[in-house]
């Protein structure tokens, strides 16, 4: 078996993931060459130590630490949904303000408006006006008419 | 999470039953809002993880920051978690993102000290005197501890969290975000060279 071969299946042996056959020929192989077999004992026995070590403890303030952080951190999430909070008034008083000066404007450019409309009613008092003589200039045309008509009257009545 | 922890006590975590909770169940209630259950978990988990991180730092300050950091952040990201995976792999994801980050922002010198059971790093290369047999076991973990230091990184956490945390492969693949097969392979060729290192150590 070739040692690069034989590296690679040693976690296989060492987890019990091989058949039978496959093992009895890991087991032979060991058994023929010493320093191999040595190895997989050291890595055998370095698993049981590491499985054996006592783990280590965090230090007695841990908690405590832990529970500063994490107090100092809703402190800031609070400061920060307080600075939220007066970004939100901010906007608002923005909003208004804006609001304010476009009622002003409104305001302000009214004037002209009425100017407009008093501006269209003189216009439409001037095209009184204007079209106030033909209106005349037609009554005087009735007239004469009325005249003539009376004037013919007149005349079949001399005739007559 | 808008509980306040203000009035958080840590040290009187009383959960009721809290052995029969699974870790799953316990995110879950502190997710809707149980505090005790966040205590649960970090009563559970503050000493593995801290094991772990030792694992990146060898630096007992700068591996509590770290764990410190991951427990904060299961405070305030706990609704992050799915319950596609297991709670432990989730948390030590991001504790191991966590070592990664820091460990990028300050190299950390490779240490030739060691750690003694209390977590005191010393240095006992020099050490002659005669042992028993306990002793020897100590010396012998403590060898072990600091030649799994030696390790590059991808095998070392490969083996730590298989022959220490005794983590499934499964887990340690999504712990480590690797493909099974190079776990395995990473494991197998860290216990070598950890084997070739005490080996040489003892002759």
């Amino acid at each position: 078996m070739d040692k690069n071969i034989f590296e690679d299946r040693i976690l296989d042996y060492l987890d019990g993931s091989m058949d039978f056959k496959e093992r009895k020929e890991f087991e032979s192989f060991l058994n023929d060459n010493d320093s191999y077999k040595s190895m997989v004992n050291d890595i055998k026995n370095n698993i049981k130590l590491m499985k054996s070590v006592e783990p280590l403890k965090v230090s007695k303030n841990f908690e405590e630490r832990l529970q500063l952080k994490i107090e100092s951190l809703s402190l800031n999430n609070n400061d920060k949904k307080s600075f939220f909070s007066s970004s939100a008034r901010q906007w608002i008083f923005s909003g208004l303000s804006i609001f304010g000066i476009l009622v002003l404007s409104f305001l302000f450019f009214q004037p002209n408006s009425n100017l407009v409309i008093a501006d269209e009613k003189i216009q439409n008092e001037q095209k009184t006006l204007i079209e106030s003589p033909s209106k005349n200039s037609n009554d005087e045309q009735i007239k004469e008419l009325d005249q003539l008509d009376n004037f013919n009257g007149s005349f079949v009545n001399d005739k007559q | 999470m808008t509980q306040s922890l203000l009035n958080l006590s840590l040290k009187s975590s009383a959960m009721d039953n809290p052995f029969k909770l699974s870790d799953e169940k316990l995110i879950a209630r502190f997710v809707n809002g149980d505090i005790n259950a966040y205590k649960e978990l970090v009563k559970r988990y503050q000493d593995k993880l801290f094991n772990f991180v030792m694992r990146y730092f060898n630096n007992r300050e700068q591996a509590e920051d770290v764990v410190q950091e991951t427990l904060i952040k299961l405070y305030t990201h706990a609704h992050y978690y799915k319950d596609i995976a297991l709670f432990s792999t989730w948390i030590y994801t991001i504790a191991k993102n966590n070592a990664l980050t820091e460990l990028r922002k300050n190299k950390v010198k490779k240490s030739n000290s060691m750690w003694t059971d209390d977590g005191k790093l010393i240095d006992i290369a020099s050490n002659e005197i005669p042992l028993d047999e306990k002793v020897q076991n100590e010396i012998a973990v403590e060898k072990l501890n600091k030649y799994l230091l030696e390790l590059p990184e991808n095998f070392r956490m490969a083996v730590y969290l298989r022959d220490f945390e005794e983590h499934s492969y499964e887990e340690i693949s999504m712990i480590l975000e690797i493909p099974i097969g190079t776990i395995k392979s990473r494991i197998n060729r860290g216990r070598i060279m950890l084997a070739e290192k005490l080996k040489s150590y003892k002759e």
